[in-house]
């Protein structure tokens, strides 16, 4: 876990409960506390899945918003943070899909990708992990980054994305697989750069 | 995308060794496979960029909620139940309007199809029979279409009559016939005894007709003085004033008048 994990922590799942049923109750305050809770969690989720920090901020924003307007759905069958991720997830794929139909009909920028891992390397995202990450589809970076950052175990992976954990196993084994050959493809382009 | 020369059945040894934290383990894979040590220890450094690579944990940004407050479960089912019941309302009303539209273009071009071989434009010399007063052409069409002519009714007006009907009652049945009636003040009301032990009984009859009941049966004259148009007076008045309009008496009520 990461220092910032640790920070965090993980709220018990009663902690949860309580403020969804206050919030249901028409206390909004409750609604704060998760807001502050997990908006770390999910912005960094959003940015794993998004690569841009303007695109990930609209994204977690729509995010709660989703999470304000069906709150009264959630049932408690899983986590709220299991919930609440499936919903962050599906949202910044959504977004990334839309952004990326944007990009395809205005005109090509030279260097698009670069410039999004330079965007990304300003902030706490490493140039490498960035740009390898930029070169994977968005349902493999959403499974990294539950998988890593969030440390989410594979039955709770399976959860969010809503297949076997048998199938969350298959999904990560291949999302680390191509992102072990992209960081590898940076790094062997690295090694060229720096003899010639 | 590069290969790595890693047999499937080291694979994931390899990312066990890779991602986890113990010392033991990582020796004991490099013990058993020293030939993909190199390779652990690149993924072991891939592995540990991703991990130290997450976002920093940003201040929360404002949140702007959405205007609205969600409804809850049972606010929403309430909500579409009432747009159930809402719908059902519309359409139980414009199948009423319908029919009612329905039926009244019915009942003029009926009346149309059993005078024969008339034709909507001279069907008010056809004879029937329906109690309906008929409509004129300035009656508004309940359709709002004003292009449209309005059919006339097919048959003579009639007058409808209950069993208990009074005097003042026959007079409006006249009215609503279609008639004009002019009352004398001096006429007062008056059961006219049609059929007093059975009031719900309705009785139908030409205008012609129905003067005669009413001056059988009342104490009063009924006189047309124009089309459609009648004057009631009291019957005392008519034996009292001689004039040009005034019908002659009934023989049986002048019998014991002097001649």
């Amino acid at each position: 876990m990461t220092f910032e994990a640790a920070q965090i922590g993980t709220p018990a799942l009663d902690d949860d409960a309580v403020l969804v049923r206050r919030f249901l109750a028409g206390d909004d305050s409750a609604f704060d506390s998760l807001y502050e809770r997990y908006y770390a969690k999910v912005y960094a989720l959003t940015r794993g899945i998004l690569g841009g920090n303007e695109d990930a901020l609209d994204a977690v924003q729509a995010t709660f918003v989703q999470v304000w307007k069906n709150l009264s759905r959630f049932q408690h069958r899983s986590r709220f943070s299991t919930w609440l991720y499936r919903i962050s997830v599906n949202t910044a794929i959504q977004h990334a899909r839309s952004v990326s139909r944007r990009r395809d009909t205005e005109p090509l920028e030279e260097g698009h990708i670069g410039a999004v891992a330079e965007e990304q390397s300003a902030g706490p995202l490493s140039e490498r992990v960035a740009a390898a990450l930029v070169r994977l589809r968005e349902e493999d970076r959403a499974v990294l980054s539950l998988y890593y950052w969030e440390e989410q175990s594979l039955e709770q992976i399976a959860e969010v994305l809503g297949c076997t954990a048998n199938a969350a196993k298959t999904r990560l084994y291949r999302a680390r697989e191509r992102f072990r050959a992209a960081w590898s493809e940076l790094e062997s382009q690295h090694e060229t750069e720096q003899r010639s | 995308m590069k290969q790595n020369n890693v047999p499937e059945s080291v694979q994931e040894m390899l990312w066990v060794a890779a991602e986890s934290s113990d010392a033991a383990t990582v020796a004991e894979f490099e013990r058993r496979y020293p030939q993909y040590a190199a390779e652990l220890a690149r993924v072991r450094a891939m592995v540990e960029a991703m991990r130290r690579a997450r976002p920093a944990a940003r201040p929360a940004a404002q949140f702007y909620r959405p205007a609205a407050r969600p409804a809850s479960a049972p606010a929403r089912l309430a909500l579409v139940a009432g747009v159930v019941v809402g719908l059902a309302l519309v359409g139980y009303g414009a199948y009423r309007i319908t029919g009612f539209v329905t039926h009244r273009d019915g009942a003029g071009w009926n009346g149309t199809g059993t005078s024969g071989d008339q034709t909507p434009t001279d069907v008010t010399s056809g004879p029937g029979t329906s109690t309906t007063p008929p409509p004129t052409s300035s009656e508004p069409d309940p359709r709002g279409i004003a292009e449209r002519p309005v059919p006339q009714a097919p048959r003579d007006p009639v007058i409808t009559l209950r069993g208990d009907s009074t005097l003042f009652q026959a007079i409006s049945a006249f009215r609503s016939a279609g008639m004009t009636m002019h009352v004398d003040p001096a006429v007062e009301d008056a059961a006219l005894g049609l059929a007093p032990e059975n009031p719900d009984a309705i009785l139908t009859l030409p205008p012609e007709e129905a003067v005669l009941v009413l001056e059988r049966l009342a104490p009063v004259r009924v006189q047309e003085i124009g089309t459609k148009e009648y004057l009631v007076v009291p019957l005392e008045k008519v034996n009292n004033v001689e004039g040009p309009q005034t019908r002659p008496a009934e023989p049986s009520l002048n019998q014991g008048a002097p001649g």
